[in-house]
């Protein structure tokens, strides 16, 4: 059923360039990683294909903020998107593996310096600070990875880069709105209706106010789970209101402003109402979501008491290939 | 589980403040006291705050003082390092340009520091190593200042002994003494333990605290300082410092059982404790695991643990078993005949401000001294009995002026290091069965 639905899509995006060197490319594949301590976590990752897509939402579509506008017509390269968010259990191995029990100390001027990209390619992924208390916060191993930082999300996707020769990385807004509208013009990608969210999605109406263990509901056309609720989702981009002005010039994958305060997290989590469920919704860091850290400077691994937040892994396609 | 979004609409600007004690001293009482008693003018007056610590959690505290009150001004800092002082200044001066007026002859440095902050400061927030926290806090009422003072209220007996008096001094004195026990500002927990005495468990018949996480604030240690300040750098990991962890961690853990229990503090208690892995000089010497069982007058029993250890099962949890059903108080449910989950949203270290100063203006003082003593005491016992071995009743307790050496006052910067490594490169621990202390 995959393949038919992938290969619907690819005829509607219509690209033959596309389709060619589509074609050789593996349509999923499942990523073995082995821990320090020898376990085994697997994870299942699914080509969603290269196209043209048109990102927002238009003026007519209830719920819509201002900031999912003005539509934008997108290009993508294809990419790999891992059907499920990133568990608790892989996270947990990270952590156990890169973390140090060494605080940067309070030679706060290494604070300042929290937005200084992390070190790439060096022997051994400097990982997390220890979370204090603990980081399952009391969801079991299957329940996705909540209460990290963007910082942190991406420090996981470099060691996962490292553990597996790969490009792992978050998604691009564009990437992940294209992913969650799976070659529909719904508003939900897997429906048109709130009606329909029920079987798809952990969302107010469904969830009883906390996350649930990842890929128990149906997926999505692109056969990815949780891309509606569940928890938030980071991806690559800065947040900016008018994001979209800037999108609408780039010719191929936008990555979003070059700068900024916050990044997007999208998706929406278990306790969204529907509206926020939109494929055009977008949600980004807000201030409070670090009220439960009473240090300053505040953390630059974790959100203290944060469930609604998480993310899901993408890999980019090895140039090689495409040939 | 913490509810982290839900309840939207409710916004964290609504202020509802815990019922603060109406305990002002009357105008002639100030007057036999010789105390310059100010009465701030909502808004208008400016409120002097000084740091007693430059740490991340007394940077944060600062940060949400002068939050609470747009009136209040940082004025005064110390900490034993200046370089963290003028650290801090410059990342809370970013923060709130407007309120952070301190300058250099305000920032100080050392064991003495606290009374310069002291005399320069309307309200004092204390969150330096936990072994000064009852002498300064007691200093700062002396001197008819208001205080935040961080937990654990004290790591030893006679520490809780100084604390009582900081707490029944502020009481007659009409100041303010804010706990850090942060649980008791907390609306979720609040309600979680309302429900709780109003039988929503039935009998409360065990309690379960978990702390387990791998070690915090483990520092590398800077060239050049001396064995001293080393220790004072890294203070959670020496005993003469910050008591260990029963005292550091499970004190918010007992803090919570204690206050399901209406602010009991258990009899009598034994616990195990011991060091396995983290013997390197860089985790000083304090313990990494401690278990302690305690008994309430009633024979309700609180099962602790805590763990500080890397590549562990980790658990942060308090749990209260009842006779008719279960409490998750971190996750803010209840379950079993009764089903029950709170969906809103806090942010309990800026209530503590919010009810701090909010207080002062109103000239109406919040004394926590009711809890703060209790749920300080139930840990320094734990700990002494994961020392000792030996079962430590809260008699003992109470009868002892046993102090950590040296006392907080005789510390001071030219100090001889109370512990040093021993020939097998390790910092000494005490040894259950043959270590006594009171």
């Amino acid at each position: 059923m995959c393949v038919v639905t992938l290969i619907a899509v690819m005829s509607v995006v219509g690209s033959v360039s596309f389709s060619a060197a589509q074609d050789k490319l593996a349509k999923k594949y499942t990523e073995t990683i082995t821990a320090k301590d020898g376990t085994k976590h697997s994870i299942d990752m699914v080509l969603v294909p290269g196209g043209e897509f048109t990102m927002g939402s238009p003026a007519g579509e209830a719920d819509r903020a201002d900031n999912e506008g003005p539509q934008c017509k997108v290009r993508l390269d294809p990419f790999y998107l891992c059907t499920a968010e990133t568990t608790l259990d892989l996270f947990m191995a990270y952590y156990h593996e890169t973390g140090t029990a060494k605080k940067e100390f309070v030679e706060v001027q290494e604070a300042q310096k929290n937005e200084e990209p992390a070190k790439d390619g060096v022997n051994a992924i400097t990982g997390p600070t220890p979370v204090y208390g603990d980081m399952t916060m009391g969801y079991s191993k299957k329940h996705p990875a909540i209460g990290m930082t963007w910082h942190n999300a991406t420090t996981f996707c470099k060691w996962l880069s490292q553990k597996t020769g790969k490009k792992y990385r978050l998604p691009t807004e564009a990437e992940w709105e294209y992913a969650s509208r799976a070659g529909t013009t719904s508003v939900f990608g897997v429906c048109d209706s709130a009606d329909g969210l029920k079987d798809y999605a952990w969302y107010g109406e469904t969830a009883d106010v906390e996350p649930h263990a990842v890929a128990t509901k149906k997926p999505n056309p692109f056969g990815l789970y949780d891309v509606q609720g569940n928890v938030r989702e980071w991806v690559q981009d800065f947040y900016s209101p008018t994001a979209y002005a800037e999108i609408a010039k780039a010719s191929l994958n936008p990555t979003g402003p070059k700068d900024g305060k916050v990044h997007v997290a999208r998706g929406g989590f278990y306790d969204s109402p529907a509206a926020e469920l939109r494929c055009a919704a977008r949600g980004f860091e807000e201030d409070w979501w670090r009220m439960n850290d009473p240090q300053i400077p505040k953390s630059k691994w974790w959100l203290p008491q944060i469930d609604s937040v998480g993310f899901r892994v993408a890999c980019s396609v090895e140039k090689d290939e495409k040939k | 589980m913490v509810r982290s979004e839900a309840g939207k609409g409710e916004g964290r600007t609504r202020r509802d403040f815990l019922k603060v004690s109406t305990g002002v001293a009357s105008a002639a009482a100030l007057g036999t006291l010789g105390l310059p008693h100010r009465v701030y003018a909502a808004g208008s007056d400016v409120i002097r705050v000084g740091m007693i610590g430059c740490g991340g959690r007394n940077s944060g505290a600062a940060d949400q003082a002068l939050a609470a009150d747009k009136g209040a001004r940082l004025t005064a800092m110390c900490d034993i390092f200046m370089d963290r002082v003028k650290a801090v200044r410059g990342i809370l001066k970013n923060g709130k340009p407007g309120q952070v007026t301190v300058d250099d002859d305000h920032c100080f440095a050392g064991f003495d520091g606290y009374k310069r902050v002291i005399e320069a400061s309307d309200v004092v927030v204390i969150a330096n190593a936990a072994k000064f926290h009852p002498f300064h806090a007691l200093s700062a009422i002396e001197a008819g200042k208001h205080v935040f003072v961080e937990k654990p209220h004290g790591i030893d007996p006679l520490g809780m002994k100084i604390m009582q008096k900081a707490a029944d001094l502020a009481k007659q004195k009409g100041l303010c003494l804010v706990s850090g026990l942060h649980s008791r500002y907390h609306t979720g927990y609040a309600e979680t333990v309302q429900r709780i005495h109003d039988g929503a468990i039935g009998d409360v018949v065990a309690i379960e605290e978990n702390f387990l996480r791998a070690p915090y604030g483990v520092i590398d240690r800077k060239p050049g300082l001396s064995e001293v300040q080393w220790q004072c750098s890294t203070q959670y990991h020496f005993r003469w410092l910050s008591g260990d962890d029963v005292v550091q961690s499970l004190v918010h853990n007992l803090d919570r059982a204690s206050w399901v229990m209406r602010n009991q503090v258990p009899v009598k208690c034994h616990g195990l404790g011991g060091r396995s892995s983290m013997t390197e000089p860089l985790y000083g010497d304090v313990f990494d695991h401690h278990s302690v069982v305690y008994e309430f007058e009633n024979g309700v029993p609180i099962y602790a643990f805590c763990r500080t250890t890397t590549g562990c099962y980790d658990e942060s949890s308090s749990i209260v078993l009842g006779s008719k059903g279960k409490a998750d108080i971190l996750g803010c449910r209840i379950s079993g005949e009764t089903s029950w989950r709170w969906t809103g949203r806090c942010d309990p270290y800026q209530r503590e401000h919010d009810v701090l100063f909010a207080a002062i203006r109103a000239g109406k003082p919040v004394n926590n001294g009711d809890y703060m003593v209790p749920s300080t005491t139930i840990c320094v016992m734990g700990q002494i009995s994961c020392y000792t071995g030996k079962e430590i009743t809260l008699e003992q307790i109470k009868k002892s002026d046993y102090c950590y050496p040296p006392k907080p006052q005789e510390c001071h910067d030219d100090m001889e290091p109370p512990v040093k490594v021993e020939a097998n490169g390790s910092y000494p621990v005490p040894l259950p069965g043959r270590t006594q202390m009171i």
